[in-house]
């Protein structure tokens, strides 16, 4: 079964394995490697990816389901001249150790400022509560949301 | 790898005669169990283009769609009102934000769990559910019974709830581990006062067994009385006595009755402070 979506603003194709192939499994098997593994159940928010500005666990997600839709990984949110934003603010405020969970925070953040620019930290941390961490501690994740928020409000209003 | 195939029916005519043609076919909402516990050789029923995702007000009361999902339940400008925001206030103690982007609120009540909390609520508001082929079931009496063995071949099309009410004291809380966890219990009361007096009050628990509770003697206990320590401790002991718990691998039954007690005499006690 073939499907296809704009996927990091570009439209590509893509081969199913079975129908009932999750989009986790989809994305990695054609490189999109910033999409981790993790429970494969919801449960740790490592294989978030945003479908229509979306933040989805694509581990409980089925691939056909994508289909005509658009999906954002990592890869698509970074420019190959500069990082975005939210992952400039991320290492500014030393959100990251191991890195693992960090694509999966990074999108969460998106989708969250995408829609509310200026979260307070209630709702910074409801947008997040799905995904773990099991090296920071969230304080600095906390930190460089805002620090992203603010950022990003501060262009919003110029 | 299995050899299932997908079936995306346009109209709620063509998904009954898919669900009635087709011995194994599983139909799909937000797929968030499904996927998860899928047999092999199954034909999925993808729901996605029946138009289910819808909120909407009628009589003062709620309509929602099955395919909608919780999120955007969460985010409603209707629901945000309704009932004191109890919707609102439950729907987000389910999973996380990223789960709940895919969960529908058909999929939380035929694919029941212990945790499942739109069941609750439908008891708790005296709400409704609709099917495809026409039935209107009573809460109380779908979720007598596991919901898919009662639906058969049809499907969940939508979900009302009654008239709004104002001047009604409503509470919903879960107690988890963590704040995505399920819920080692979950209650739900709404109350009715005139003056200090209970006219009217329903008290529902959910985690506790696959299908919600509803206390209807301890309901009684309370109804056209006036609160006090004595009645709320004869409360406490009609629900310890009464309640039925499923072996959690978690928690002792004796632990979830022992939090039970102390969720609902939290609001009862609230109650008593705010009549004095």
């Amino acid at each position: 079964m073939k499907i296809q979506f704009v996927i990091n603003n570009q439209n590509k194709e893509f081969e199913l394995k079975s129908e009932t192939e999750i989009l986790l499994d989809l994305l990695r098997r054609y490189g999109y490697v910033s999409v981790k593994e993790g429970c494969r159940e919801g449960q740790c928010g490592a294989c978030i990816v945003l479908v229509d500005g979306k933040a989805i666990n694509s581990c409980l997600y089925p691939a056909f389901r994508a289909n005509n839709k658009t999906v954002l990984t990592l890869e698509g949110l970074g420019q190959e001249n500069g990082l975005d934003v939210i992952q400039k603010s991320f290492l500014e405020a030393g959100a990251v150790q191991c890195g693992y969970c960090t694509p999966g925070m990074i999108l969460s953040t998106k989708a969250l400022l995408d829609k509310n620019p200026s979260p307070t930290e209630d709702e910074i941390k409801v947008a997040l509560e799905g995904n773990l961490c099991r090296c920071t501690g969230y304080i600095k994740i906390l930190d460089a949301v805002k620090l992203a928020a603010k950022r990003i409000y501060k262009k919003l209003k110029v | 790898m299995n050899n299932s195939k997908i079936f995306s029916p346009k109209n709620l005519v063509e998904t009954i005669d898919l669900l009635t043609k087709n011995k194994k076919i599983v139909p799909i909402a937000g797929g968030t169990s499904l996927l998860l516990n899928l047999p092999k050789d199954i034909k999925l029923l993808d729901l996605q283009q029946l138009k289910l995702n819808y909120i909407r007000s009628f009589n003062n009361g709620l309509k929602i769609g099955s395919m909608t999902t919780v999120s955007d339940v969460i985010d409603s400008p209707i629901v945000k009102g309704y009932y004191n925001g109890i919707i609102k206030e439950a729907s987000r103690t389910i999973a996380a934000t990223a789960n709940r982007n895919l969960i529908t609120i058909g999929g939380n009540i035929v694919g029941i769990h212990p945790w499942s909390v739109f069941p609750g609520l439908l008891m708790l508001l005296e709400g409704k559910v609709i099917t495809a082929k026409g039935f209107v079931f009573k809460a109380e009496k779908l979720f007598s019974s596991i919901p898919k063995n009662i639906l058969g071949k049809d499907i969940i099309t939508e979900i009302q709830f009654p008239a709004d009410k104002k001047n009604v004291v409503t509470y919903w809380k879960k107690f988890s581990f963590t704040v995505t966890d399920y819920p080692i219990v979950s209650i739900g009361i709404i109350c009715e006062k005139d003056k200090e007096k209970i006219k009217k009050i329903r008290i529902v628990a959910i985690g506790l067994t696959l299908l919600p509770q509803r206390f209807v003697n301890a309901e009684k206990i309370l109804q056209d009385n006036k609160i006090d320590e004595k009645r709320i401790l004869s409360v406490v002991d009609n629900i310890v006595q009464e309640v039925k718990v499923s072996n959690d691998i978690r928690v002792s039954v004796e632990y979830k009755k022992e939090i039970l007690t102390v969720l609902i005499k939290e609001f009862l006690y609230k109650l008593l402070e705010e009549n004095k």
